[in-house]
């Protein structure tokens, strides 16, 4: 009996165990030899199309038996996926009018939700890996540079131009602000359609300024002024807990919101040589300047804080001013979260009492098509609907208001937004940008993360400002030299 | 069927030299598959990133997309860099703190769960919980805990008059505060592992000892001790590993900062990799950290059994 199973243990299962690859083996070769059969041209096409819609939807045309159907609806049984961030403004209520479009061209749109982060990894991930997962991403336009540079976006033009593929009414290009096709503009091609854009904005508390008679800061000394005011009035709020005068993003992550003060003072990043510039004295003032707001001024967790610190503190009342985005007010003001809704507004980013112009930081949130999607044409089709004026007017039309940032030139004349306290503010900033403040190169990311480490080590006292810039410059150095901007 | 009986038929069957060989290569056949497998999933991967880290890999640089061989450069560059440095002592502290607490409260708690108290196995699992939640998860609450504005353990700080603690804003806390949340979630899995230890000890030596006379802090000291240094290799092997490829919790916790007080090495690794898009740099850095776990891996295996034997 024993023996019995020994032999089996040792020869058979040897024999099993080259019996399986083997099986395997032919299993994958009666595969592949059956494959082209399937298609056959008599059969459906639905048959070799996994990506073929539900039965119940009407099969997949053919060329040969229905092509009046197939020239209306080219892109029909198309599968497009595309990668979304995660709480977008605006977003969700461009995707709630989908069903009427997969309806209109049987394409079907599928979408990843995901925060920025995981965004800009999983796309770059995609994108040079050629997986071809993602066949529209919601790029930053601070992403663009790297992006373009890997060439892994598709640029835009031939599609935009192409009457057969495109409804030039229905995306009314001249609509939007040239400001925002610029910015994911690179070497003259268009690389993205913008959904809404950024610009630096001063957000204030409009009920303390009036309780404590306090005019809007316009530089940064009044600024300062008014955050001393605002912490001497030692206010409460209807729980008992401190308001703070401000509320400021001091995290590694948020060297943006530091980049119009230092402009605001005549600094710059980089020199006209792409040389690091931060240890000039207006940039070594703003980080100084930033740095007291932060620890004298703001919220203890502005130290090492950002978005979702800031959020919680303005939606609580816990803070007065912030220096911000425009579009931060979709936050302060929604009403499932805030307890401020209505009391804030938006003005204009301090400086030191130069002209906004050319002080302001923009950065804006586009689509951009992979270039290796498999179905760039239905990919389009996509994109140019979900950009175009015809669904953001419909928007409009429903009510849906986005604060904080005009995006095209008929959004500014809306009912409901035009003549609003934060449209003028908006308008005012995005014409006041300098899309270079922070340079539109592929390190850019690497430089934004170094300045931001050492932004962070000043606020937190762990270098003195000049320190930290001297030693955010010596670590950019290398890395732009590496790059070919100088030697 | 006894031994000899079964050699003689087995050599009847098949005397030659080639029988003993393939007998001999039996075993390798069986663990063939295994080993492919384990070449295909581990190796390779590891392979191919030690290969990367020799390359000048940049996925945002479209001269740099195919991979080109640049030797030692980018380890040369990662131990010139005064940020990359600064984070390798970082990793070491923390690696060494958790790893430390982590083993002491282990033991600790498993000694306090190694009874017969009714309702302990409520205990027990309730105890397994942190293990159970994903890093992030564990980064976001901690995050909300800790936050100076609104979290409860500012809180109850301050409601004890204790003096307001700055965990994730002060650099002097920071490490502290990302260690807590280490040792918080993964003191249950060397509690896990010492329990199991202990619950494993044969009575008979204790009999003894206690007919000997040996109290309870000798029993403690000459037998539990020298017992459970096996299961403390174990839990010090993985931990440390653990401990050195931390990044989650931190990245979600400070992200690095204040400053760069919780820099470790891995988010060196990511942000080079992912980031930036340099491979070549970011390999470099997760082959570095593979090595120093080979090392102290090593160290432990020779080291601490021959010290424990003597």
């Amino acid at each position: 009996m024993n023996t019995t199973a020994r032999s089996i243990n040792r020869k058979q299962f040897l024999k099993g165990l080259a019996a399986v690859p083997a099986v395997a083996l032919l299993d994958a070769c009666v595969s592949a030899t059956s494959q082209p059969v399937t298609p056959a041209p008599t059969q459906a096409p639905a048959t070799s199309q996994p990506a073929t819609p539900a039965p119940t939807q009407a099969p997949a045309p053919t060329a040969t038996s229905a092509p009046a159907v197939a020239s209306s609806r080219p892109f029909e049984g198309m599968k497009i996926h595309m990668a979304l961030g995660d709480g977008t403004p605006g977003v969700q209520e461009k995707l709630n009018h989908l069903p009427e479009f997969e309806a209109e061209t049987g394409i079907k749109v599928t979408f990843d939700w995901m925060p920025a982060g995981p965004l800009y990894e999983k796309s770059l991930l995609d994108f040079s890996q050629g997986t071809g997962i993602y066949d529209i991403v919601q790029t930053s336009s601070g992403w663009g540079a790297g992006f373009t540079n890997g060439k892994y976006l598709e640029p835009l033009d031939d599609y935009i131009s192409d009457p057969e593929l495109t409804n030039a009414q229905e995306l009314d290009i001249e609509d939007i602000l040239s400001l925002n096709l610029d910015v994911m503009t690179f070497g003259g091609k268009r690389y993205g359609f913008p959904h809404f854009g950024h610009a630096n904005i001063l957000i204030y508390r409009m009920d303390i300024l009036d309780q404590l008679k306090l005019d809007i800061p316009k530089t940064f000394d009044q600024f300062e002024q008014v955050a001393q005011m605002i912490t001497d009035a030692k206010l409460k709020t209807a729980d008992g807990e401190q308001v703070y005068a401000c509320a400021l993003a001091g995290n590694a992550s948020y060297f943006d919101r530091l980049v119009p003060v230092i402009k605001g003072m005549g600094g710059r990043m980089l020199d006209e040589n792409k040389r690091p510039a931060l240890t000039e004295k207006p940039a070594l003032d703003a980080l100084e300047w930033y740095a007291r707001m932060i620890k004298k001024y703001s919220t203890p967790s502005s130290v090492n804080g950002g978005f979702i610190e800031m959020e919680q503190a303005s939606q609580g009342g816990t803070c007065a001013l912030m220096l911000d985005y425009g579009p931060f007010i979709e936050f302060t003001e929604d009403k499932k979260a805030s307890k401020t809704v209505g009391l804030w507004a938006l003005a204009d980013h301090p400086t030191d009492g130069r002209p906004l112009k050319g002080c302001v930081y923009y950065s804006l949130w586009a689509f951009s098509m992979s270039a290796g999607s498999k179905n760039k044409k239905a990919a389009w089709k996509v994109l140019s609907w979900f950009s175009s004026r015809k669904l953001n007017d419909q928007l409009l039309a429903e009510g849906y208001l986005f604060r904080g940032m005009v995006t095209r030139k008929s959004e500014s004349e809306a009912p409901g937004i035009k003549g609003q306290p934060w449209t003028e503010a908006a308008m005012r900033a995005t014409q006041a940008t300098d899309v270079e403040a922070i340079p539109r190169i592929p390190e850019s990311k690497q430089l934004t993360d170094i300045a931001g480490a050492h932004m962070n080590a000043a606020i937190t006292d762990l270098e003195t400002p000049a320190d930290a810039w001297q030693k955010a410059s010596a670590e950019m150095d290398p890395i732009l030299k590496d790059a070919g901007y100088y030697q | 069927m006894d031994t000899a009986k079964k050699t003689s038929e087995l050599l009847k069957r098949d005397g030659s030299p080639g029988f003993y060989r393939r007998r001999r290569m039996e075993p390798y056949w069986l663990i063939a598959p295994g080993m492919l497998v384990l070449l295909l999933v581990s190796a390779y991967p590891v392979l191919y990133g030690v290969f990367i880290s020799l390359t000048d890999l940049n996925l945002l640089s479209g001269a740099k997309a195919t991979p080109h061989l640049v030797g030692l450069a980018n380890y040369a560059r990662l131990l010139t860099n005064p940020a990359v440095l600064g984070s390798i002592g970082t990793t070491f502290v923390f690696a060494a703190s958790t790893v430390l607490c982590t083993l002491l409260f282990g033991f600790a708690v498993a000694l306090l769960l190694n009874s017969s108290l009714p309702g302990i196995n409520i205990f027990r699992t309730l105890n397994l919980l942190p293990i159970i939640i994903t890093p992030v998860v564990v980064g976001i609450t901690w995050r909300f805990l800790y936050n100076t504005d609104f979290g409860v353990i500012p809180y109850y700080l301050r409601l004890l008059g204790l003096p307001d603690i700055h965990w994730l804003e002060d650099p002097k806390w920071a490490l502290i505060a990302v260690i807590i949340v280490d040792v918080w979630q993964w003191t249950p899995f060397a509690t896990l592992i010492l329990l199991a230890a202990l619950q494993s000890l044969p009575d008979e030596p204790y009999e003894a000892a206690s007919i000997d006379g040996a109290s309870a802090m000798g029993k403690f000291r000459y037998l539990t001790l020298p017992a459970m240094g096996p299961s403390f290799l174990i839990v010090l092997l993985m931990r440390t590993t653990d401990a050195f490829k931390a990044f989650d919790t931190i990245f979600v916790l400070t992200e690095g900062g204040p400053g760069r007080a919780t820099e470790v090495l891995n988010l060196y690794a990511y942000r080079f990799g992912f980031r930036w898009g340099d491979m070549g740099q970011g390999a470099a850095v997760a082959v570095l950290v593979g090595l120093i776990i080979l090392v102290l891996s090593v160290v432990y295996l020779r080291v601490l059994p021959r010290q424990q034997g003597s």
